[in-house]
């Protein structure tokens, strides 16, 4: 039986961000955009949107005067990740499942 | 429709290289210390050798390291855009390790016996996880080699435990300190 895909994470630049958040403990919002190749706006939108789902935490201050972002996934961030990439399994190998 | 699930299965192997590749560059501090470490226990054994009394005191040189080292540290984990999960076990385990030292230094005057072989002893543990987390092979043998020195170090007067300590810094901070240094230059 194919797995319904979580639907958040089936956008290509929110699957990266969380790929990249579930390798580390925290990153801060430039670490994101260098790695993603994405434009700061579109970021921005996605890290909302995956805040919003309660898949990640999101601390803002401030770095020598400069506004800081910094991301860390979350325990039901984990949760649909590893779901997610079942569920990816089991359509790419659907005899397994 | 298959072809994207694959191409969300590589977007998501891509990205999780890319941030096992992330690492903080250590290396200063392990040549800091194991520079320090090793004059220091260099310098005793020649004031041994010409009698001369109070030798001990080239340890003090270690209190402004250790305040450096936290200065440092304390700097360097502000700039850092990431902090991954190697960062924080190697920053555990030398606390652990830091902490012991501590505890077997501040011991010395009421141990039966030297505390240099246990010195040795618990950087070779240092060193072993870490050369083991970062998958650095030269300090991996580093620290076993501390482990074979320790064994010596415990069957030998004290001065040679001096020359001794100074042998397994070279071999496990500094080679592996110079080495991982390298290491960290080319992934620039």
């Amino acid at each position: 039986m194919f797995k319904d895909l979580d639907p958040v994470l089936h956008s290509q630049l929110r699957l990266a961000i969380v790929s990249l958040l579930i390798s580390v403990e925290e990153a801060e919002f430039t670490f994101l955009k260098e790695k993603t190749n994405a434009t700061s706006g579109n970021l921005s939108v996605q890290l909302d949107k995956l805040k919003t789902e309660g898949y990640i935490d999101i601390s803002k201050s401030f770095r020598n005067n400069y506004p800081l972002t910094v991301c860390k996934i979350t325990k039901k961030g984990i949760n649909a990740f590893e779901k997610y990439v079942d569920s990816l399994k089991s359509y790419l190998n659907p005899k397994a499942k | 429709m298959e072809n994207k699930e694959q191409e969300h299965l590589a977007l998501i192997a891509d990205m999780i290289n890319i941030a096992r590749k992330e690492y903080s560059d250590n290396s200063f501090i392990y040549l800091v210390w194991g520079w320090s470490v090793c004059l220091a226990s260099l310098a005793q054994y020649v004031l041994i050798e010409m009698k001369k009394e109070y030798s001990g005191a080239v340890w003090l040189i270690l209190i402004p390291v250790a305040i450096f080292h936290i200065i440092f540290s304390v700097r360097q984990n502000r700039n850092e855009k990431v902090k991954t999960h190697m960062d924080k076990i190697l920053g555990y385990v030398w606390i652990a390790v830091g902490v012991s030292l501590g505890v077997v230094g501040c011991s010395v005057y009421v141990m039966q016996l030297s505390a240099y072989p246990v010195f040795i002893l618990l950087y070779g543990i240092g060193t072993f996880i870490s050369g083991g987390i970062m998958n650095l092979k030269p300090m991996k043998i580093g620290a076993i080699c501390c482990w074979v020195i320790a064994v010596v170090a415990f069957h030998v007067s004290f001065e040679y435990q001096s020359l001794l300590l100074s042998l397994s810094l070279i071999l496990s901070y500094i080679i592996p300190g110079h080495l991982l240094k390298n290491r960290f230059r080319k992934n620039v």
